[in-house]
């Protein structure tokens, strides 16, 4: 506008190129953004063309936009990605003055939020004066956000803080009896009265499960509790067919739902008028996403943002009532970053070899601008060069590979094949092995893991999107199903997304038990948990945030070891593995193994000396991760991780160039590529990559070791209650879960838990 | 290596994953998708030599084992046209020389239709399915078992069985397969996968692990 300040020259006919990029994490959000961006164009009669263009948009469009890019842009990483391996592309990319970010919290830390750094290096080379913006929530490293986004040379920064401190109200629903014992599952449909009265005093509701199941079991009970709210409450989550999503936003967005149930399929999305209330179910395992999703209520200034807790279990109260204080003292989780996946960076070179082709040492240079890959060694990137133009490193040369071909020091895509192949398969998603669920005829319903629909019988019935359904016949790759009554048989369920407990909301529940030791009970939380620590003080010991609690009990199953580390699941599942790997080799005997948020535990048929085990070293930090290969099979965590590695790298493609009857010709699956390569390829860094990622990702193994230092100067105190104690009584109940089947499960569980209130209340 | 009756026939199964016919002294062998990994690269898929050699090692390592004199792959030799690189025929030649005493066959399989003309200095006779030899039957695919037969040997599938309890999965074994009278073959080929069946009741299941043959139903 300063350029052009009379209006009368402007000209809607005839709009300015490409000024703005908008990149949005979510395609389905494209539209909303598309339509927020409008209205200020709209408003102050700007001749600007503004358009979207992700996987969604029609090809028809697409075309056009090659041929004229619009004035701003929303788009995807992904689409973004795909812009550059257009040539005649760049020279309209060079003219973007802004480029937007959306959502950057989301993005950060993972393999997208690499492919978005790259291509942002990528388009500052193209335009050195590119001013960048990022969104972002509120964030424990917001400068490694800013630094990821904006490459490591960029001179002037700044961090704008939005609205301050939006009023908040986070509460709990106690239960009317507190349950000494505390078990996790399913317990939490017993406080649906509860939670229907809440919702039954607001207009809108979201309601945050963990997990997709969740969601299907919550759906259910609340629309028996309530039958005339159907058609009124609904349900949304990942595995549901774009159409029944979209209709469930738009159910929200017009003010025609009471409720909705969902997982994290919700938190992202901007436009959603406030709803009302957000309901969070089981532990919300960090401060940040706790108050995130908080903020989905009461999104207008001023408003207040209102929360209810729903705990699964007691300790999820403490949990609470540390997340609560995070957040008052501002102590909100860091999202960590990824270091230098090679696969990514194939990805993208094999991208610029395409649009238009490269030198090495420049295309180095502008790489190493971002933050990711700023430490990227000239060993690692002739890797890549040689990975991409050979197929391996130069020693182990692929005969007649080529998908990069170099002519006088430039390296370019020749062939045709390779460039359309490349560009079906952009992109670090990584598509499960899903099969549809669909009506016999009719519509689709979503889909759901090929595991779960395989092992099913036809006349199972299970639930599935809201309904009770049962399975017809598999056929084609598509579950053909029909309406069922009755009762469920089973509940599909969703492999991944079970995220571990924050590291830093580890830490404050720590510090909220050693506050219950020294008697102090902070809040309603603490307060109505009083009974509970009185019997875990009673029978073994409430530890201080300085002490390791370790409970050996001798159990009709056998001898049972409990350690409370409380440093959330992924690092338990490691160090349990590893001390039960030590603990082994010091006596031959055999542990079964169990691990939650809270602690893990260990059990055999035989006894073990654990305080003579402590001083041999078994919590040592010594020889780890040598000894997290020995107890765990790294072999096939690595194979996989491997799955996502390949298909970023090109090894697997997803999409092919369609009706090529021959691509079934070079498919093969991830875990062949693995063992290929492994026998006849070893020092291929994708499977070094591979073995990285198990130990970063998978095992957390910094958190693993961040624990061993603190129980190195903990002190261990080791108690031998006669009886489960209300601390160790999850535990044995996962325990439990992996053995004996889920009908059963209720049954025993109510009777154990019986016979511990009887003798909790006579001793 | 166990050995096992058909019918009148006695059969040896071979850690790796060929079947031995004692009385002709020949060896079958199905899906040894020689050159996979070139027709990857081919297509711009990174895929590192060896695999194809290793199949060939494999054989040879069977052919020195059993003394046998006739080689017999139950289709599916090739992965595709693109899979005859110069290594290839290259390593398929020599082994063919390395060889001179054992007559090789080739049954087509899918794989093997649009292969084109094959190096005319390999002696290796092609033939249709269903072949003879005797009463047993060869071919490609899985079928019923032919009248007259008393076994029909074949390959496709790429069998294996998968191990383990549901929570605990160690993994899928491939595995020699019978059922009414048709014995499907484990996949030869370094470089292929596996598919898992479900065995019915009465059919009996070898499987492979670490080159060992074992009995499984």
């Amino acid at each position: 506008m300063k350029e052009n300040p009379n209006r009368r020259t402007w000209n809607p006919k005839r709009p300015p190129p490409l000024r703005v990029l908008w990149i949005t994490p979510l395609r389905a959000l494209a539209g909303d953004t598309e339509k927020s961006l409008r209205m200020p164009i709209d408003g102050l009669g700007l001749p600007w063309r503004l358009e979207s263009r992700t996987g969604d948009s029609k090809s028809s469009l697409k075309a056009k936009q090659l041929q004229s890019l619009p004035t701003a842009m929303v788009t995807t990483p992904e689409s973004l990605s795909l812009m550059l391996t257009h040539e005649r592309l760049l020279q309209p990319l060079a003219g973007v003055e802004s480029v937007i970010v959306d959502e950057w919290h989301e993005l950060l830390g993972t393999k997208r939020g690499v492919q978005t750094e790259l291509a942002l290096a990528r388009l500052r080379r193209l335009n050195p004066n590119l001013r960048t913006w990022g969104l972002s929530a509120t964030l424990g490293n917001l400068d490694e956000a800013l630094e990821s986004l904006v490459g490591s040379h960029s001179a002037k920064t700044r961090t704008i803080t939005g609205v301050k401190k939006k009023r908040l109200k986070i509460a709990s629903i106690i239960p009317n009896k507190i349950e000494r014992f505390p078990w996790s599952g399913h317990i939490g449909t017993r406080m649906v009265p509860q939670v229907v009265e809440l919702i039954d005093q607001v207009q809108s509701t979201l309601i945050f499960a963990n997990t997709r199941s969740q969601t299907e079991i919550w759906y259910q009970h609340l629309l028996q509790h309530r039958p005339d709210w159907a058609g009124k409450i609904a349900i949304h989550h990942g595995s549901l067919d774009t159409s029944v999503r979209q209709w469930v936003e738009e159910g929200l967005r017009s003010g025609s739902l009471r409720a909705v149930v969902c997982t994290s399929s919700l938190d992202l999305g901007v436009d959603f008028t406030a709803v009302d209330l957000v309901i969070q179910i089981g532990s919300p395992k960090g401060a940040a996403r706790l108050l995130q999703r908080a903020g989905r209520s009461g999104h207008q200034p001023e408003a207040i943002s209102r929360l209810e807790f729903v705990p699964t279990n007691a300790i999820e109260l403490i949990e609470l009532a540390a997340a609560q204080q995070s957040i008052r003292e501002g102590h909100l989780e860091a999202r960590p970053l990824i270091s230098k996946p090679l696969d990514v960076l194939a990805q993208h070179v094999v991208t610029i070899a395409i649009g238009g082709g490269f030198r090495s040492d420049e295309l180095l240079n502008e790489v190493r601008t971002s933050r990711v890959y700023q430490s990227l060694t000239s060993e690692e990137w002739q890797w890549v060069l040689d990975f991409v133009v050979r197929g391996g490193s130069s020693l182990t040369a692929y005969p007649e590979y080529h998908r990069v071909v170099v002519n006088d020091g430039r390296y370019s895509v020749t062939e045709r094949r390779t460039t359309t192949a490349h560009r079906m398969n952009i992109g670090t998603i990584v598509a499960e092995a899903a099969m549809k669920v669909k009506f016999q005829r009719g519509k689709t319903l979503g889909t759901a893991e090929e595991s779960f629909l395989s092992k099913l019988k036809p006349a199972d019935k299970f639930l599935f999107a809201g309904k009770l359904l049962s399975l017809v016949r598999i056929h084609d790759n598509i579950a053909y199903v029909k309406r069922a009554s009755g009762k469920p048989d089973v509940v599909p369920r969703w492999m991944g997304g079970r995220l571990p407990l924050s590291s830093e909301l580890s830490a404050a529940l720590r510090v909220k038990i050693g506050e219950a030791a020294d008697g102090k009970l902070i809040g309603r939380e603490m307060k109505s948990l009083r009974g509970l620590f009185e019997v875990q003080q009673r029978w073994s010991t409430v530890p201080r945030a300085d002490e390791l609690l370790i409970e050996a009990i001798k159990t009709r199953d056998g001898h049972q070891l409990f350690f409370f580390p409380m440093d959330g699941r992924l690092a338990h599942e490691g160090l349990a593995a590893v001390v039960a790997f030590r603990l082994s080799q010091r006596k031959r005997t055999t542990f079964a193994i169990a691990c939650n948020d809270h602690g893990f535990v260990l059990q055999s048929p035989h006894e073990v000396d654990i305080a003579a085990a402590i001083a041999g070293n078994v919590l040592s930090s010594e020889s780890l991760v040598a000894d997290i290969s020995l107890s765990m099979n790294a072999t096939e965590m690595a194979k996989r991780q491997f799955r996502q590695i390949a298909r970023v790298a090109g090894l697997i493609q997803q999409g092919f160039p369609r009706s090529r009857k021959t691509a079934s010709h070079i498919q093969a699956s991830s875990n062949l590529f693995f063992d290929v390569f492994t026998q006849y390829d070893p020092s291929n860094l994708l499977l070094e990559q591979a073995r990285r990622e198990v130990l970063e990702q998978q095992l957390e193994t910094q958190r693993i070791v961040k624990a061993l230092e603190r129980i190195a100067v903990s002190r261990i105190v080791i108690e031998r209650p006669e009886k489960v104690t209300p601390f160790a009584f999850p535990l044995l109940v996962d325990r439990l879960r992996e053995r004996i089947s889920s009908e059963s499960l209720g049954e025993r569980i109510a009777r154990m838990q019986a016979e511990l209130e009887i003798a909790a209340d006579s001793s | 290596m166990l050995e096992i009756q058909i019918g009148p026939h006695a059969f040896q199964l071979l850690g790796d994953k060929g079947l031995h016919w004692l009385q002709e002294r020949a060896l079958f062998v199905a899906d040894t998708h020689f050159g996979k990994e070139a027709t990857f690269r081919h297509h711009g898929i990174p895929v590192p030599i060896g695999s194809t050699q290793g199949t060939l090692i494999a054989i040879t390592k069977m052919l020195a084992h059993t003394q046998a004199t006739r080689l017999l792959i139950l289709g599916d030799m090739f992965h595709a046209k693109s899979s005859l690189s110069e290594d290839v025929v290259r390593d398929l030649t020599s082994f063919f020389t390395r060889h001179r005493e054992v007559t090789f066959t080739l049954i087509r399989g899918n794989h093997d239709a649009r292969l084109g003309q094959l190096p005319s200095a390999w002696p290796l006779e092609l033939s249709n399915p269903v072949a003879w030899m005797d009463r047993i039957a060869l071919g490609h695919h899985p079928l019923a078992l032919p009248l007259n037969a008393d076994v029909y040997l074949c390959g496709h599938l790429h069998p294996a069985i998968e191990v383990g309890s549901r929570r605990d999965r160690l993994g899928k074994l491939p595995c020699f397969w019978l059922h009414d009278g048709c014995l499907v073959l484990p996949a030869l080929g370094m470089f292929t996968g596996t598919a898992s069946i479900s065995p019915a009741t009465g059919d009996r299941v070898w499987t492979i692990a670490d080159g060992v043959v074992q009995c499984w139903q």
